[in-house]
Order: structure tokens, then C-alpha cells, then sequence
């Protein structure tokens, strides 16, 4: 017997009570809410009741080929609230508009070293409307970019909403420049990991930089007893921390411990 | 109350300590038995427990009936309780990067029909079981997925507003009883 499959309709859904309709669309990702939403007035005034409207993933690639948007183009264009138009600036910023909009994961890739013109237009975009992209998580790929450009990137999150910042290894220059951002400064975790067929062989962070997260996951070539000392007595200052250092160098422990005590 | 039951009593597993068995009556006169810490996912049956003051020693003599669930449901609902009985509370923190996915265990279990679905929502709604909820919901939401507004209308039959209006149109132009 074939195993039972999961129906792909529900064509009930007008007899169930708003409550229910509601506690529904609350497990949708934000843009099914917001198709949803298009649907007819009353499902249109359910997702308005929403306290808050989560959009699962979001990727916004600038550079080459200029951006792409994944899964939001899709989004009726009619909708008052979402418009996706092609400029630059008008449409990531538009989305944003709906104070209620957060993005989960906020993937941000720099496609090329010289993205200092579609950076610009954000920026000014983001001045003009006075909105900042309120995402919890941002994966950035920023080994190519200067630390001028990684700041003014961070620069564009609101920092009330970061949680953790993702990144591929980079210079210590543009760590050491994002590290002097509000939005490095509030963010609870850091996670930088490999780049994979790259390898730094002279860079190393500043743990100082590092002091404030709760959590940490960084790829690091050097790592000095110092450094080390600094992040384990930061951690054991904390009610809940984590951390993890993956380090080529090898640490003498003694020292480590002398200190620590 | 004297009650023959059409189906087989459930039978359940209590393997770790404490193992209080609970007595359940669904509308159409079915039995089930349902260990303490199964039952204590349903906020509604766990307060009248509480509020009837059954104990270990009593509560097999005393079943508990439920006037609004039927049978076939509880079936569910007991099957999923003893199956999540000992679930961890989800952690404080959370992945950013992992997205929820229904376990096959619990995705086989609702792959049931939509009146099915319908009464097991409602059922469990009434029986206040939060994750049981959150499942169910997550079943008919996921429908939804990369879908656009048309699809939507057609997945849950949602009328358009022109359509909705004419309904309303027509049942007001018709006449009354009294003609």
C-alpha cells in the first residue's frame, strides 16, 4: 500500500475561525503571508493584525551583473505595501517600508571589488528613507572589499535587529573596521568561517573587538596566548557564552592557564 | 456510565517511572488510555484532571469524557501525546540558519484528508496542545509555499472579493421566509 501523502489543498480553510486562520499564517514564511495577504479583505485583514512578519531568507547580490533578488520578485506587484521595481535603493528599501518586515537571513554578497557605485545609491537610498534593513541574521562574503565598503555594507542594517553576523574570512583591516560599526557593537554573534581555497596566512583579530559577543565561531590563522587569555576571561565573565576558535597556531596551554589564574 | 467500546482500547507504553494511566472518552464512546506525562500536553484535559482531583490510585475508575472530540481524532491526538511526552522544552536559542522542518513521523501521522484535518485542528485547539497545534498549522501553511495569490485562492478556495461580494448580493436579493 502506497504511504499516505500530504494533501496539497485545504479547501476548508473559510470554515475555520479567524483565530485559527491566524495561528496558521503565523507558521507561514513572511512573503506567504504576504501573498496570502492579496488573496481577499478578510485574509488581508488578518495578516495586517500580525505583530511582526518574518521573511524566512532574503539573498541581495550587488556587483557584475547587478542585484538579483531571490524569492520576493515573486510578490505581486500591485501589493501597496511591496514593490519590486528594478532600481536600486527604491525596492530594497520599499520592502522595508512595512515597519512590521523583519528577514531571518540576510545573505549580502559582493560580487565584485567595485561595488562602490551601487553602494553609493543604497546608502543614499537608505539616508533618504530613512529605513535600514532590519534583518536578525546577515551573511556577508566580503573578502575582496575594502574595509571602507564593509562598514558602509554593515552600515545599511538596523542595529536593533542584528543577532549574529556571517561571514567569510577577511583581512584583519576589515574586521578591524567593521568591529568600530553599532551594528558589530550591539550584535550578540559572530560566526567567520573558511574561505575555502584561500588561505591568510598573516592576519590575525583583535579579541578586543570580539569582547562583547556572547557567542563566537571564528576561523583564525594566529592567535596569540594573549588573545586567547582575553577571550576565555570574557567568556567566564558571562552567564551563557560560547565560543570556538579553530587556529593554525599552536597554543601553549601552560602559559594560558598561568595567566588565567 | 456504561460504555462499549467499537475500536481497541489503545494500549500504551510507560517505561519510565511513574506510570499513571488516565482513562479518555471521546464523543462517539471510544476508550483511551493515556499515560500522566502524555495527557500533560493537553492543557485542557491536565487542568480537569487537576480540577477533579484524580490520583493515581482513582483514575482508571474515572474516565474522562470529551464531548467534542471524536474518536478517530483522539486516536490521533493520544498517538501523538505518548509520542512527544518527554520532547524537550526547544532551546532559548535558536539556529538562524536551520528552517523547521515537520519530523516524518509526525508528517505521516497528518497526512490525513481535509475534513480530517479540519476536526483534528479544532479538537486540538479545544484540547489547548500547543505543539500538536503548531504541527497542524505548519501542515496547512506549508501549502502556501512559493505560491502565488491565484494558487492560494484555488489551494484554500479563498473567493475574491468580487466573487465574495456577489455572494453577499445574491443572498440578500433572495427572498426571506416569509417570501
Amino acid at each position: 500500500m502506497a504511504e499516505p501523502s500530504t494533501p496539497q489543498t485545504f479547501h476548508l480553510w473559510n470554515q475555520l475561525p479567524p483565530e485559527l486562520k491566524t495561528a496558521v499564517i503565523k507558521k507561514m514564511d513572511g512573503i506567504d503571508q504576504l501573498k496570502t495577504r492579496q488573496c481577499s479583505k478578510t485574509e488581508k485583514e488578518l495578516v495586517d493584525k500580525l505583530p511582526i512578519i518574518t521573511i524566512q531568507r532574503i539573498k541581495f547580490k550587488i556587483g557584475v551583473d547587478g542585484r538579483t533578488w531571490t524569492k520576493v520578485e515573486q510578490l505581486k506587484q500591485e501589493d501597496s505595501e511591496i514593490k519590486i521595481k528594478n532600481e536600486i535603493g527604491e525596492t530594497i528599501f520599499d520592502i522595508f517600508s512595512n515597519p512590521k518586515i523583519i528577514v531571518k537571513n540576510f545573505a549580502f554578497f559582493t560580487t565584485s571589488r567595485n561595488v562602490n557605485r551601487e553602494l553609493k545609491e543604497l546608502s543614499e537610498a537608505a539616508s533618504a528613507t530613512n529605513i535600514r534593513l532590519r534583518a536578525e541574521c546577515v551573511h556577508f562574503t566580503l573578502f575582496q572589499t575594502s574595509p571602507k565598503t564593509a562598514t558602509e555594507i554593515l552600515g545599511l542594517f538596523d542595529e536593533s535587529c542584528i543577532k549574529s553576523i556571517r561571514m567569510t574570512a577577511s583581512f584583519e583591516r576589515v574586521v578591524a573596521a567593521m568591529s568600530q560599526t553599532v551594528q558589530w557593537k550591539r550584535c550578540p554573534e559572530i560566526v567567520i568561517c573558511d574561505q575555502k581555497g584561500l588561505r591568510l596566512d598573516h592576519w590575525s583579530y583583535s579579541m578586543i573587538n570580539f569582547s562583547h559577543f556572547e557567542r563566537i565561531n571564528v576561523m583564525m590563522e594566529m592567535l596569540t596566548e594573549d588573545e586567547a587569555c582575553i577571550v576565555i576571561k570574557n567568556m567566564q565573565s558571562k552567564e551563557r557564552g560560547f565560543f570556538k576558535i579553530r587556529t593554525a597556531l599552536s597554543i601553549k596551554c601552560d602559559l594560558i592557564m598561568k595567566q588565567l589564574s | 456510565m456504561s460504555v462499549e467500546p467499537e475500536v481497541p482500547i489503545v494500549q500504551v507504553e510507560e517505561v519510565r517511572e511513574n506510570p499513571v494511566l488516565y482513562k479518555i472518552i471521546s464523543s462517539d464512546n471510544h476508550v483511551f488510555t493515556i499515560s500522566e506525562h502524555a495527557v500533560k500536553l493537553s492543557k485542557t484535559l491536565w487542568d480537569l484532571i487537576t480540577n477533579l482531583g484524580l490520583t493515581a490510585e482513582n483514575a482508571l475508575d474515572n474516565p474522562i469524557p470529551v464531548e467534542n472530540v471524536n474518536g478517530k481524532n483522539m486516536e490521533t491526538i493520544v498517538q501523538f501525546c505518548e509520542r512527544h511526552k518527554y520532547d524537550e522544552e526547544e532551546p532559548e536559542y535558536t539556529n538562524y540558519i536551520r528552517e523547521f522542518v515537520l519530523p516524518e513521523w509526525d508528517r505521516q501521522l497528518l497526512s490525513i484528508d481535509n475534513e480530517e484535518l479540519f476536526q483534528l485542528i479544532l479538537a486540538t485547539n479545544y484540547l489547548d496542545i500547543q505543539k500538536l497545534m503548531d504541527y497542524c498549522c505548519r501542515v496547512i501553511g506549508d501549502m502556501a509555499k512559493d505560491k502565488t495569490p491565484e494558487e492560494l485562492r484555488i489551494i484554500y478556495g479563498i473567493p475574491t472579493d468580487a466573487e465574495d461580494d456577489a455572494l453577499e448580493r445574491s443572498a440578500s436579493d433572495s427572498p426571506g421566509p416569509s417570501g
